[in-house]
């Protein structure tokens, strides 16, 4: 925690570093990437006491979409089981950004040891299908 | 032309590999003339597609049964190297430590397994001398700050780039209605419905004529196209500096104001050890200095020193078998004698792979993002895409399987292994691998990579069963009990593989 809170941007997560120090490195690391580097809006980090660790919300500067984002490096064991588990834990937490993505998608934030983060989109069940714009024709009710 | 004098001044800046030790280059340089004698091979594994090899190493292909070794080649490094050592720590008990203080330093996080860089030239030397470690806001050499510094002064290379991408969507969805409408114009234009009224079921579930869908395609656009089309062209518009929240602005102002690069090298605990083990360039140490080891070696009262390769190593392995669980490793003390590992820790499993591919003068870089534990470059990603991908799977041979089965005591002294061994391949009598994996598993892994034109590479390292503590706890000692056999996987289907 020492070295981490030396980098300039550490003052923004600090409250939640102290908090779940077991993820704060995970936490800050995919924050800098967000804000800085890809560059995504609206950045801000929420708190999951139920699920004992912070997610981050953001939205894509181009397609304005949100994003729920849960830092994860890439030792750490998921199974099919824990994946539900965090979409129950978050569906229990307080916050109404937690609860309603809990029911649509999150996105799952895997950092390797050179820093590389792979995003990956984890959806409660089966995801809506994509209408491929390039074959569809809108049809009238 | 262009491309030749860009090709040639990438040589210049990334093609100049970090110093090995003395007796290393000695070494090769006496391994040069029977380089010459060796017949070319057509590669099929990057064993058999290196040049850099020195002695005569068998690898196994899906054909062959005969395990490869990596201790003859290797082992002349490995002696180098602890003479290198040897006569590095008899400079230091004299202490003379003018050796240590031309050391990049690193610091350790044992939480997030890695080792940063923070200082620039530092950064610069370990990327462009053996594209070691990546950059926290790059894709690779860590650029940011350059990328960025055009923000005070006009438009920042990032920002064109987003202008570009932007450009591009826009004009794909304006051809894509340009195409629509030109569909709808070329269909004859019909009162009469296609779909009879026989089928009434079928119009009561709602279905439309074709031409009166596309008549209110051509005469009403796709809502979502349009938000599409106007989301892209906000960036435009609206500049970063208009941002409600502020986050992007503060972020801008930040960067170029301030001056500080808020990037660091990361190394990957595989990269930093060879740093350190192979190449003996940089000291690691879990404090955070401001500047180089000169700093540790000009009497720092806080009494921060670097690890040695004993400590490296074993730091390493514990923090890899306790990355999912930093709560535990904190509790646990770095204390000597050494922790308890073992033979199969993730870390030493990787690196002794690592260690292999490096050696024979590959570029080795993570491979998550396709699937893959490496991938291997030729000369490094500035010069061109890498053609494998490297699956390590630790296992151990079936000798080892046979002996335990049959015979159940064991020597004292000896870390028992505890295996779950399941058969991969059948091919008996060369390994039986830890965890089970399917052919499901490996068609899905060839599919991934042969999309993006690479070849999938089983690397398997065979773990010791029977190992001291001892042994394993130097590198030294450990590092040749492995042995590396590589499988080239490549899908074939008559039909189209022609070749």
């Amino acid at each position: 925690m020492d070295n981490l809170a030396l980098h300039p941007k550490f003052k923004e997560v600090s409250d939640e570093c102290v908090l779940f120090p077991d993820h704060a490195e995970q936490l800050l690391q995919v924050y800098l990437d967000l804000i800085l580097a890809k560059e995504f809006e609206n950045v801000s980090v929420i708190q999951a006491p139920v699920l004992g660790r912070c997610l981050i919300e953001c939205t894509h500067p181009d397609t304005r979409v949100k994003y729920l984002i849960l830092p994860a490096f890439v030792a750490e064991p998921w199974t099919v089981a824990k994946i539900e588990c965090t979409f129950t834990a978050l569906d229990r937490e307080t916050d109404p950004r937690l609860n309603a993505s809990a029911v649509s998608r999150i996105t799952l934030g895997v950092i390797t040891g050179d820093s590389t983060i792979t995003y990956m989109n984890l959806t409660r069940g089966v995801p809506p299908e994509k209408p491929d714009s390039a074959l569809t024709v809108p049809v009238i009710p | 032309m262009a491309t030749k004098r860009n090709n040639a001044g990438k040589r210049l800046q990334y093609s100049v590999p970090l110093p090995l030790p003395a007796l290393q280059q000695q070494q090769q340089q006496q391994k040069q003339p029977q380089q010459q004698q060796q017949k070319h091979v057509q590669p099929q594994t990057p064993s058999t597609a290196t040049n850099d090899l020195s002695l005569q190493r068998q690898s196994v292909s899906s054909s062959t049964t005969c395990p490869s070794s990596w201790l003859l080649h290797p082992l002349r490094t490995i002696l180098s190297a602890a003479l290198k050592y040897l006569h590095l720590q008899h400079d230091n008990t004299k202490g003379s430590p003018t050796t240590t203080q031309d050391l990049i330093h690193g610091e350790f996080h044992f939480s997030g397994a890695s080792v940063w860089i923070h200082e620039g030239k530092d950064m610069e030397i370990l990327f462009r001398q053996g594209f070691f470690g990546k950059g926290t806001l790059s894709r690779s050499e860590a650029t940011w700050k350059e990328r960025t510094a055009g923000s005070s002064q006009g438009v920042s290379l990032e920002e064109i780039t987003r202008q570009r991408r932007v450009e591009r969507a826009q004009l794909k969805m304006e051809k894509l209605v340009l195409a629509v409408q030109g569909n709808a114009s070329a269909l004859p234009v019909s009162t009469t419905p296609l779909i009879s009224s026989n089928t009434s079921s079928t119009n009561a579930s709602g279905f439309t004529t074709p031409v009166s869908t596309v008549s209110s395609v051509s005469q009403s656009q796709d809502p979502q196209l349009n938000n599409t089309v106007q989301q892209s062209i906000m960036p435009l518009t609206s500049p970063i500096g208009d941002d409600p929240e502020g986050v992007n602005q503060e972020t801008v102002s930040s960067s170029s104001g301030s001056g500080e690069n808020e990037e660091h090298l990361q190394l990957s605990l595989e990269e930093a050890f060879f740093l350190v083990f192979a190449v003996e360039c940089i000291a690691v140490s879990e404090q955070k200095t401001s500047s180089t080891c000169d700093q540790l070696l000009g009497g720092n009262p806080a009494g921060v020193t670097p690890f040695s390769i004993q400590e490296c190593w074993l730091r390493f392995a514990q923090a890899s078998a306790f990355a999912g669980k930093p709560s535990i490793a904190a509790s646990i003390p770095m204390q000597m004698p050494m922790p308890d590992i073992s033979p199969d820790n993730p870390f030493i499993v990787r690196y002794a792979a690592y260690h292999h591919y490096r050696s024979l003068g590959w570029v080795v870089k993570d491979g998550l993002k396709y699937g893959t534990d490496f991938l291997l470059y030729k000369k490094g990603m500035i010069f061109g895409h890498s053609q494998f991908g490297i699956r390590v799977v630790a296992c151990k041979s079936a000798a080892e399987v046979t002996s335990n089965t049959t015979h159940q005591h064991r020597p004292t002294g000896m870390s028992p292994l505890n295996l779950h061994s399941s058969p991969l391949s059948s091919t008996p009598g060369i390994f039986v691998s830890h965890a089970v994996h399917s052919w499901q598993w490996l068609l899905a892994l060839n599919r991934v990579i042969s999309q993006v034109q690479k070849t999938v590479i089983l690397c398997h390292v065979i773990v010791p069963s029977h190992v001291s503590k001892q042994q394993l706890s130097h590198p030294l000692k450990a590092l040749p009990l492995y042995t590396i056999v590589e499988v080239g996987i490549k899908r074939f289907i008559p039909e189209k593989n022609r070749k």
